[in-house]
């Protein structure tokens, strides 16, 4: 028994891992994970109402256009299921944790975010 | 978001170096971890309690879990604060010996989430007690709350005994 499990852990290779030495390495394993949505274009319009569509309250407008806060998200897909314009996305970011709290807010001008 | 803002500590690599690094001098040795639960949905502790699994296995970092917070050198909280908890976290905070880091640990901790309308929910952990890292997700997943522990201790390595 104990035999057995010793060499399933051994011939699957995977007892314990590593900590990644490069943040791609463990991205690219999660990589269709849908983690928390993320703002891939800018929007602004006002038309219709994503602020309510959001449980928590994540979801922002302002004349700037379109601001999600990552520490609200819970990623219940809501946004990303009902935008029409396609403005959010999921993405397989894992490696979230901040030392400000005003950099988990994404706002939506930033085009180069991936 | 841009790739700044995303990783203010540089890569993994680099944080795991600088970390060494503080933890020599800050702590000396390894760092015991109190976890505290103010009013979480368990999803957090299911996560947090897979750092210590084989797969995850934190503690050859340097990282334990201890049950008491005199021994403890970081807390880290899960869920968000409710009435009855909120002298809990306080004592609990009280007790610690400095220098001492916090973690706030899910979006009930750092927002409120769903139950930020509720009439029995002080508030988020930054309401109660300083904050010195976020970990978002809902839950965050193991990976997430260890890069929260260890950016906390790289965040104050001018930390001393007299705070």
């Amino acid at each position: 028994m104990f035999a057995n499990w010793l060499r399933s852990g051994w011939a699957s290779g995977r007892v314990t891992t590593d900590y990644p030495s490069r943040r791609e390495h463990v991205l690219e394993k999660h990589h269709n994970w849908n983690i928390i949505p993320s703002i891939i274009t800018p929007c602004h319009r006002f038309e219709c109402e994503c602020q309510d569509l959001c449980p928590t309250g994540a979801i922002s407008k302002d004349k700037t256009g379109i601001q999600l806060d990552r520490a609200a998200c819970i990623a219940c897909g809501r946004c990303i299921a009902q935008c029409p314009q396609g403005v959010f996305a999921w993405s397989a970011d894992i490696d979230l944790a901040v030392t400000r709290k005003d950099l988990l807010r994404q706002r939506g001008e930033s085009r180069h975010d991936h | 978001m841009t790739t700044e803002t995303h990783h203010p500590l540089g890569d993994w690599e680099q944080l795991e170096q600088n970390t060494a690094a503080a933890l020599r001098k800050v702590f000396h040795r390894s760092i015991y971890v109190r976890h505290i639960d103010v009013g979480s949905c368990n999803a957090c502790e299911s996560e947090i309690l897979a750092l210590s699994n084989p797969y995850y296995n934190f503690h050859r970092l340097g990282l334990f879990f201890t049950p008491s917070p005199r021994h403890a050198d970081l807390l880290l909280v899960s869920g968000v604060v409710t009435r009855a908890m909120k002298d809990v976290l306080l004592a609990t905070y009280n007790a610690m010996p400095r220098p001492r880091l916090v973690v706030a640990t899910g979006v009930c901790a750092l927002h409120g989430g769903i139950f930020r309308n509720s009439s029995w929910v002080v508030g988020p952990v930054d309401r109660v007690i300083p904050v010195d890292a976020w970990v978002p997700g809902c839950p965050p997943t193991p990976y997430a709350v260890l890069q929260g522990i260890l950016s906390a201790v790289q965040h104050r390595p001018e930390v001393s005994v007299c705070e």
